[in-house]
């Protein structure tokens, strides 16, 4: 029999998310490594697409747990515990997040085997495992290994997930494993959200950016645009100075690095120090005039054109769209 | 209410550099880990509310005193240092032991470490801790409040705003989070300062026997760093720039389009790109 690689695939709110498609792609991939089985441990309550849509992972067994959400990171690890002091697996990964990163530094706790976070890739050096990950801020990569015997503990750093899909759906074996929800010392009592006013820009998904180009009587219609894209609006040092944004709305390299899935720069010509603050985000817009706009080099789409036209055009379709959904 | 604050010495992420040639690492300037400044801030903050004593702790060679004596400045009542040769390479789970040791006989009602360390980022400490001393832990606390009767409300905080609240009661082992408070300045010469030049660093060698062949990892070499190579990309057929792009994670983005047209185009196609983004 093959030895097992588990991946920790979180469910949130019954469906799989772009993190939990990536860590089941992760389980098949490190199991291709290890001449491994892949498996996936998924916790809560499930749908049913959420159980089809895995399928496509080439996973042989998926490990399920069900139970009320949410689940405290206590409970989750006390489980996973019971089940891999049974089992044996040869890996377990967790997705390096917040919530991963505590599970698996707990499992790792309890069971009292070695816990590599962050790993960047794998390697088998004369059937020894390696993970490789980043230190210092990714100023350097680590070599590692585990000095303990399986199963083996990592996290999976973000920027090495990737959504990779069979070519073939397969059928997992269905394993139902039991909670360990007695004796814990902490109580996870709710999960919720920020407001979007007191949302830190570098939390946002949506982040709007004003520039030199945004007049300040304008800055009703960024609001409403705000409110429709619920997104959060920061700008540059000068849109700051010109007392559209407060300073800690300023980004850039003397203000937040952003993380966002988009960024809209309006108005913005995009300076060295501005764009710095925006290297991560994953899908920047830009509405400018002027075709030379060096913000446009980093952006997606890139509208030449008014913003005062382009700006209620895209918030009118927007608020359209909202309410064509409810 | 006694509070332990664990402080990391570790070398200075902003400065260290990778060498290429002799693949080691230069420019090593050893600091305190940046996010422990919070943990150290929450700390005398709780103080300030609840009275008691706070405690830092560091397992650091010689050169920790420096950090250690730092936090007697900024107001900790006592500075503990332990440390012993064989620890040179000690990962967090031996490490865990060594400050469980040294907590022996000092007793505590709440541990603060930063959630995740600025070097290796192992983010093991809190739960390493928390299983050796049987009591309760959360990381990546965001807000936290004591309440009466020794329960602690905590906020954990979750990627793009969102946030956990758990209940736990002391004693406990909590991952403080960058950003839960601004670390305070103490002025040269002030109050704080005068007073926290009259204490001393304290030292406890940690008895190396029973530590021996207790780490979990171990770290083989440093290399450059280099991201992951993505499934289906041939690095041999990859021109120079696309290389260069691949480095910095940004090979396999989505096409860039520049459109100039009337605004209502350019408004669908501003929708269509956010559909596809955000769904």
């Amino acid at each position: 029999m093959l030895p097992e690689v588990w991946s920790f695939i979180e469910i949130e709110d019954g469906d799989l998310h772009d993190n939990a498609r990536k860590m089941a792609a992760e389980a098949r991939r490190t199991a291709k490594i290890f001449d491994a089985a892949a498996c996936g441990v998924i916790f809560g309550q499930y749908s049913s697409d959420a159980l089809e849509e895995v399928k496509w992972y080439g996973l042989k067994k998926l490990y399920l747990f069900q139970g009320e959400p949410p689940l405290s990171p206590e409970i989750i690890a006390r489980s996973i515990h019971s089940a891999a002091a049974r089992l044996s697996p040869r890996f377990i990964l967790f997705d390096s997040n917040p919530s991963g990163a505590e599970v698996a530094a707990r499992v790792a706790a309890s069971l009292e085997r070695g816990l590599i976070s962050g790993c960047i890739d794998f390697e088998s050096e004369d059937g020894r495992p390696l993970a490789r990950k980043a230190v210092y801020d990714g100023k350097a990569h680590a070599v590692c290994s585990w000095t303990t015997p399986p199963p083996y503990l990592a996290t999976i750093d973000s920027s090495a997930l990737e959504d990779v899909k069979e070519k073939n759906r397969t059928e997992p074996e269905i394993i139902r494993e039991e909670l360990k929800s007695e004796i814990c010392l902490t109580n996870l009592l709710k999960k919720w959200e920020v407001s979007l006013a007191e949302l830190d820009l570098s939390e946002a998904r949506v982040v709007i950016g004003v520039g030199k180009g945004v007049k300040a009587e304008f800055m009703e219609a960024i609001n409403r645009l705000a409110g429709a894209i619920k997104g959060v609006i920061g700008g540059s040092r000068i849109a700051v100075y010109n007392g559209l944004i407060p300073l800690e709305r300023q980004v850039g390299t003397t203000g937040k690095w952003l993380n966002s899935e988009v960024y809209i720069a309006i108005g913005i010509s995009g300076a060295p120090q501005h764009v710095m603050g925006i290297r991560e985000v994953k899908n920047i817009i830009a509405i400018n005039t002027a075709k030379e706009a060096p913000i446009f080099r980093y952006a997606r789409l890139g509208i030449i054109g008014d913003l005062y036209k382009v700006v209620p055009e895209l918030t009118g379709l927007l608020e359209s769209d909202l309410k064509g959904e409810s | 209410m006694r509070i332990v604050v664990c402080l990391k010495l570790i070398a200075d992420p902003d400065i260290i550099e990778f060498n290429i040639n002799t693949e080691e690492l230069d420019n090593i300037h050893l600091v305190l880990d940046p996010i422990d400044r919070y943990a150290l801030e929450e700390g005398l903050a709780l103080r300030e509310k609840w009275s008691g004593e706070v405690i830092a702790v560091s397992v650091a060679p010689g050169a920790g005193d420096d950090i250690l004596r730092n936090a007697l400045l900024y107001g900790a009542d006592r500075a503990i240092r332990l440390w012993h040769n064989d620890l040179q390479d000690a990962d967090t789970w031996l490490v865990s032991q060594v400050i469980r040791k040294g907590l022996d006989n000092i007793g505590f009602d709440l541990i603060l470490c930063g959630t995740r360390s600025g070097d290796s980022s192992s983010g093991l400490m809190v739960s390493a801790l928390a299983h050796r001393l049987n009591i309760a832990s959360v990381t990546g606390i965001i807000d936290l409040e004591v309440g009466s009767d020794r329960k602690l409300i905590v906020h954990k905080k979750l990627p793009k705003g969102e946030r956990e609240t758990y209940s736990l009661e002391l004693p406990a082992v909590l991952g403080i989070e960058e950003g839960i408070n601004e670390p305070r300045y103490v002025a040269p010469f002030s109050k704080t300062f005068r007073e926290g030049m009259k204490r001393e660093v304290e030292f406890r060698a940690v008895i190396p026997g029973g530590l021996k062949g207790k780490q979990l990892t171990t770290n083989l070499r440093f290399t450059q760093s280099r991201p992951r190579v993505k499934t289906g990309i041939d690095i041999s057929a990859l021109s120079m720039q696309e290389r260069l792009k691949m480095m910095r994670g940004e090979l396999g983005r989505e096409k860039e389009e520049l459109f100039e047209g009337p605004p209502e185009e350019a408004a669908s196609k501003i929708l269509a790109v956010l559909r596809e983004a955000l769904k």
